[in-house]
């Protein structure tokens, strides 16, 4: 089941600095794990991943690196920063107790 | 893929600002799509459907651009403020290396003074520099330089006794300068001049000694009488033109034998000059305080000659005459005027014009006394006059003794050419200060020249600029260099090769500064031009990898790289140039013309010259049929513009003041050449002082 993209609007940070979290990754490949993880069930618009890329490289929380690819093109690959990794921790830990919250009074 | 590239271009609308954020997510978001596509097509659609899907799935071009260009904007804002303060930082830096280069040429300042401030160019450097960094009161550049709005300099130098009506010192500058830029012409206008200005100073012999030179010079003449062969010595015949004016000058010189003093203070208006301009701190100073010291004209002294040479055929003429006690007050004077001219003697020069008139008097006047009826006076004047010349004599036979190549080998320039001549001699060691004052001097002529050659690479930078601008027709790649880069290029090109330099220096086997820069020529031209190669070529090639590399990231074309040929020939230039400037002493004896310095140095030298000329005609070439590689060639120039003045700024507030603190501090440790206030050099001081001595004590002894 495809999820509103109202909700997801406000969980693509997170769920970005989380997989950068595990090892540096390039755009298109974030979207192929999402898509992967979830079964498709995040509808994004791959494009819009991209602001939210450079929204956080803006702020820190991640780096970016021209590299070669094994296919010889060149990709831009990210990676999480320090600063990065302690948004990712507080995000994971809000994220938990929203869901606790959303579940307790949807399931009690 | 037409429809690609334009799907990319509606993405990226927003950004067109910043053309390499531009460039740089464009190609970040085409590697997206393109490896989409090839999914896609891998999975049984066609070309066409696979790019329909694949910008399907990417969303709305509007919303994607909306959205690159607000998470963007801070950044783009940024680089934007950047790049405003980098092109600021550009004219403050070429002004700032502007004045640095100038205040090298402060030493050249003075020299007008030597010129009759003719040469005004000279005077224009002096206000950006010497006044600039100094601080001069006006009343202190006027004591310096005179008024030097006023038309000549006897006008300029009267502006200070202007400025101070009664001052002794002023006043007998102004009547020197008026004495020596006149010439003797028109003698009575000089004549009442100094007459109207010595009024001030009554006690003072010298107006009264230079109003008769004057006058002497009018009324006497000497004539040149044909010697018996050409190798004979050239003999002289006494010609008396006007008898009064011969009477009128001999009456001025008695009236000035009998006064207290003579005194032409001009040590002290050289010192109240050096005073002003402070203990020299540089070799540059150094070469202010020569000139100062050097401009001092001394127009006093042929009058003094005049009057040694013709008081003597004055009283021969009125022995002549009959009028021997007239005679013999005058021949009696000749002590009393030494007395004073040696009071006054507070130059090397000048001590040895007393010599000469102390040597006239030897030979002039006990034939007098004999005529007189006086021989035992004679006899004793013939005495007293040579005991006062007998240390002049015993300093000069000293300075004869004097062999060896100590000065030629392992003094400065400088040193070589005022030292020698004291009759002193010296190690390598106590030439040391001086020898590695003066190689610093160089050495920040070269850094100088670094500067400058840096500088001009601005200017190329820029003409580039706006050549490929016009060429493209469009707006140029604008790099915003990443820091660590921009570190690594300053660090790698500029700071790296002066710090490599410096320290090889230090070792004198490899530097070969134990010689005089003269003695070292080839060594010292080599290490230079090395380090100025170095510095120049690292910079352009750092910087011109670092563009390639971007440019390659963002899909921009690049030329090809140099060739192996190119390559190999650079580094055997370098390394050629390595070795003449580092080859141990031992196997590069100085002053030889086959030293193999010289000869690594020559070819090393042309294979670089070879290879510069090529490239730049290479780069001339681009310039007409590199259109394929414009935003490349323009990116380029951008960024030389950027690192070529980020050098010149590290080069200048870093190493300039080291060399300044070392100059100093050589200075300082010098006990020879530097921080004499009273002559060319320190010791020219004390030779003069020993000088001086002696022959105080002669002439007190010929009193008794």
């Amino acid at each position: 089941m495809a999820v509103n993209s109202d909700m997801m609007r406000g969980m693509a940070e997170p769920i970005i600095l989380k997989l950068l979290n595990y090892k540096k990754m390039y755009g298109y490949e974030i979207i192929k794990v999402v898509n992967e993880k979830t079964n498709n069930a995040f509808q994004w618009k791959e494009g819009t991943l991209y602001p939210c890329l450079h929204r956080l490289e803006a702020d820190g929380l991640i780096d970016s690196e021209w590299e070669i690819a094994d296919n010889g093109k060149p990709r831009k690959y990210y990676t999480l920063t320090k600063k990065g990794q302690a948004k990712m921790a507080a995000k994971v830990e809000e994220w938990s107790h929203f869901a606790q919250a959303v579940n307790n009074l949807l399931f009690a | 893929m037409d429809k690609l590239n334009q799907s990319l271009d509606l993405f990226t609308e927003g950004l067109r600002s910043d053309p390499e954020i531009r460039l740089d997510i464009r190609k970040e978001l085409q590697s997206h799509l393109e490896e989409k596509i090839a999914e896609e097509t891998a999975q049984g659609h066609s070309n066409q459907e696979s790019l329909e899907l694949a910008l399907k799935t990417f969303g709305s071009p509007v919303e994607v651009a909306d959205g690159l260009a607000a998470a963007n904007r801070k950044r783009m804002n940024f680089r934007a403020r950047i790049r405003l303060l980098a092109g600021a930082l550009l004219i403050p830096t070429v002004i700032i290396c502007a004045l640095v280069s100038l205040n090298m040429a402060s030493g050249l300042t003075s020299l007008n003074i030597l010129f009759g401030n003719k040469l005004q160019f000279l005077n224009t450097s002096r206000i950006f520099t010497a006044d600039f960094f100094r601080g001069y009161t006006a009343e202190q550049k006027l004591i310096l330089y005179g008024d030097d709005t006023r038309k000549n300099r006897i006008e300029q130098q009267k502006a200070i006794l202007d400025k101070f009506p009664e001052n002794k010192v002023y006043a007998a500058n102004y009547i020197i300068v008026f004495l020596d830029q006149s010439d003797g012409k028109d003698m009575n206008l000089i004549v009442d001049e100094i007459d109207r200005v010595g009024r001030f100073d009554q006690e003072n012999a010298f107006y009264n000694y230079i109003a008769a030179g004057i006058m002497l010079k009018s009324a006497c003449d000497e004539v040149q009488v044909p010697g018996e062969n050409s190798k004979a010595k050239p003999q002289y015949r006494f010609e008396l033109k006007d008898r009064a004016l011969l009477e009128k000058a001999m009456r001025q010189y008695m009236i000035g034998v009998n006064k207290k003093y003579c005194r032409s203070y001009s040590m002290d208006f050289l010192k109240e000059k050096l005073q002003i301009m402070g203990d020299p701190e540089s070799f540059i100073g150094h070469i202010d305080q020569i000139v100062v010291a050097a401009c001092f004209l001394l127009p006093n002294l042929s009058q003094y000659r005049n009057i040694s040479k013709y008081m003597p055929e004055y009283a021969g003429i009125l022995i002549k005459e009959g009028k021997n006690q007239e005679a013999l007050q005058y021949l009696n004077t000749w002590k009393q005027f030494i007395r004073h001219i040696n009071s006054d003697s507070d130059y090397l020069i000048t001590v040895l014009v007393m010599d000469a008139i102390a040597r006239i008097d030897a030979e002039k006047l006990p034939p007098l006394y004999d005529k007189l009826g006086m021989t035992e006076v004679a006899r004793t004047v013939a005495e007293e006059a040579g005991s006062i010349h007998k240390p002049v004599q015993e300093w000069k036979n000293a300075r004869k003794q004097i062999t060896g190549n100590t000065f030629s080998d392992h003094g400065s320039i400088l040193s070589s050419v005022l030292i020698p001549a004291l009759g002193r001699e010296f190690t390598g060691k106590e030439l040391a200060p001086s020898r590695y004052a003066e190689y610093v001097f160089f050495q920040k002529i070269t850094l100088a020249a670094i500067n400058l050659v840096l500088l001009a690479g601005m200017v190329c930078a820029a003409v580039a600029v706006l050549f490929w601008r016009v060429r493209s027709n469009s707006r140029l790649l604008l790099l915003a260099p990443q820091p660590l880069a921009v570190l690594k290029i300053l660090g790698m090109g500029s700071v790296m090769p002066c710090i490599a330099c410096l320290a090889l220096l230090q070792i004198e086997l490899l530097s070969g500064y134990s010689y005089g820069i003269v003695a070292n020529f080839p060594k010292f031209i080599a290490q230079m031009t090395l380090l100025m190669m170095l510095i120049t070529t690292a910079v352009l090639t750092l910087t011109g990898r670092y563009v390639t590399d971007r440019c390659r990231e963002l899909g921009v074309a690049t030329p090809p790289p140099s060739g192996r040929i190119y390559k190999i020939s650079f580094m055997t230039g370098l390394g050629l140039l390595v070795i003449a400037a580092f080859i141990p002493l031992s196997m590069s004896p100085p002053h030889s013309p086959q030293s193999p310095t010289a000869a690594i140095l020559i070819i090393g030298g042309l294979i670089l010259t070879v290879l510069v000329i090529l490239r730049i005609g290479q780069w001339t070439a681009v310039l007409f049929c590199g259109k394929e590689y414009s935003v490349y060639y323009g990116a380029a120039a951008r960024m030389l513009l950027l690192t070529f003045a980020l050098a010149v700024l590290v080069l200048t507030c870093i190493f300039r003041p080291i060399l300044d603190w070392r100059e100093a501090g050589y200075i300082r440790e010098d006990k020879i050449m530097f921080g004499s206030t009273e002559s060319f050099t320190r010791i020219e001081g004390d030779v003069v002082r020993y000088l001086k001595s002696g022959i105080d004590q002669a002439l007190t002894k010929v009193s008794k």
